[in-house]
């Protein structure tokens, strides 16, 4: 039971840290495009088409389910629970391939 | 992008949130419809960004659910192998389909998922796997008994294998896909119903991060829409989950039933490019 309170905790840590991170670059973003000032203080930084803030908001959303499988894969693994490890460290290899065909 | 546009979906997405998280469905169901009917979106450009706000509605309500100690990571961690397979398969037949046969097909699936949710409020359909048992036994605390209720999870191998079901249609029409993954979980592997909702609200975050990428690689997420639709769907889904135990859930989902299966209609003519008299 102190196991799976451990991994409940350390998901809902981070979700909700990730979480708000994308809610804050999210409004900054808006009252940034509102104020026309994003274009002044973004658009320099051009990575896979998109200026630096749209990149980081998506990254972030991104690494919400990748980071809570990291999680996971660790808790999982330390409880001795290696089907679910496998299992979700399958799910993370998944993800990971798709990452770099975006990349490549 | 124009601020009027950014308001209309602003908008569109808090009413697909509050919705959303009313009746327990991921936001898809009524933003992919909105976007293309209202909009006139390309329906792979309204799945592409669906699947943003979904992965954000995911996580926002899978926060309340892990805290209320209502998820099972461990069977979460199991079915979503399967269910991440079938998004992947579910994202690239997707990409293969003509965008009215897409539209058709989103409009039966709407069509059936309205249906399905009418019957299940007919029958009121009571927790009935409360008393499953096997060697395994897990918990979860109920809120609304203040209990600790114990349940066993059963055929662990066939819902791994129908899961993929659920990641396909997850993946082709952007929906969370927890229409399929929680009657799965709870009719076949006897999952007690909280426990596969906020479990399938857990692994949807994964499905729909499988289809935003093969999207995002084909170009079909329009980066402008993804601020209006993330504050819409997070702060609606927030709203949603407030006024959730004020309202007679048997009328709201009484209206919505009629308003998806009108919407199932209009996707389905939009898709066999039937002209009907302005509908």
């Amino acid at each position: 039971m102190n196991e799976n309170n451990k991994l409940e905790n350390l998901t809902l840590t981070v979700i909700k840290t990730i979480l708000i991170l994308v809610i804050s670059l999210t409004i900054t973003s808006v009252i940034l495009e509102v104020s026309f000032s994003q274009g002044i203080l973004f658009d320099s930084i051009e990575i896979s088409g998109m200026n630096l803030l749209d990149f980081t908001t998506i990254f972030l959303i991104f690494m919400i389910p990748v980071s809570r499988s990291i999680i996971m894969i660790i808790e999982f693994s330390k409880s001795d629970n290696q089907i679910n490890a496998v299992s979700e460290l399958a799910v993370l290899g998944i993800i990971l391939g798709l990452v770099t065909r975006i990349i490549i | 992008m124009d601020i009027l546009l950014f308001v209309y979906i602003l908008s569109t997405s808090f009413i697909a949130g509050i919705i959303g998280s009313l009746l327990g469905l991921g936001g898809g169901i009524i933003l992919v419809p909105a976007l293309t009917i209202l909009f006139d979106m390309p329906i792979h450009e309204a799945i592409g960004v669906s699947f943003i706000g979904v992965l954000v509605n995911s996580s926002s309500s899978s926060l309340v659910y892990i805290k209320n100690r209502m998820t099972d990571m461990r069977l979460s961690s199991i079915l979503e192998l399967g269910a991440v397979t079938g998004s992947i398969i579910g994202a690239y037949t997707a990409l293969l389909i003509d965008s009215n046969i897409l539209s058709a097909i989103f409009g039966i699936v709407l069509g059936y998922i309205s249906i399905d949710m009418y019957r299940k409020l007919k029958k009121n359909s009571e927790d009935n796997n409360k008393e499953s048992r096997s060697d395994d036994e897990r918990e979860y605390y109920d809120e609304s008994t203040n209990e600790i209720i114990t349940y066993s999870v059963i055929r662990e191998k066939e819902g791994t294998v129908l899961s993929v079901i659920g990641g396909i249609f997850a993946g082709l029409l952007g929906l969370g896909g927890g229409a399929i993954f929680v009657p799965i979980m709870n009719r076949i592997m006897k999952v007690p119903i909280k426990v596969a909702i906020a479990t399938s609200s857990f692994m949807i975050g994964v499905t729909s991060l499988v289809g935003a990428l093969i999207f995002f690689n084909n170009g079909f997420i329009d980066v402008a829409l993804v601020s209006p639709i993330i504050l819409g769907i997070f702060f609606g889904a927030q709203i949603g989950s407030r006024i959730n135990k004020g309202i007679d859930k048997q009328i709201l989902t009484n209206i919505f039933c009629l308003v998806l299966i009108y919407i199932a209609l209009r996707m389905i003519i939009n898709g066999l490019e039937i002209e009907v008299l302005n509908l």
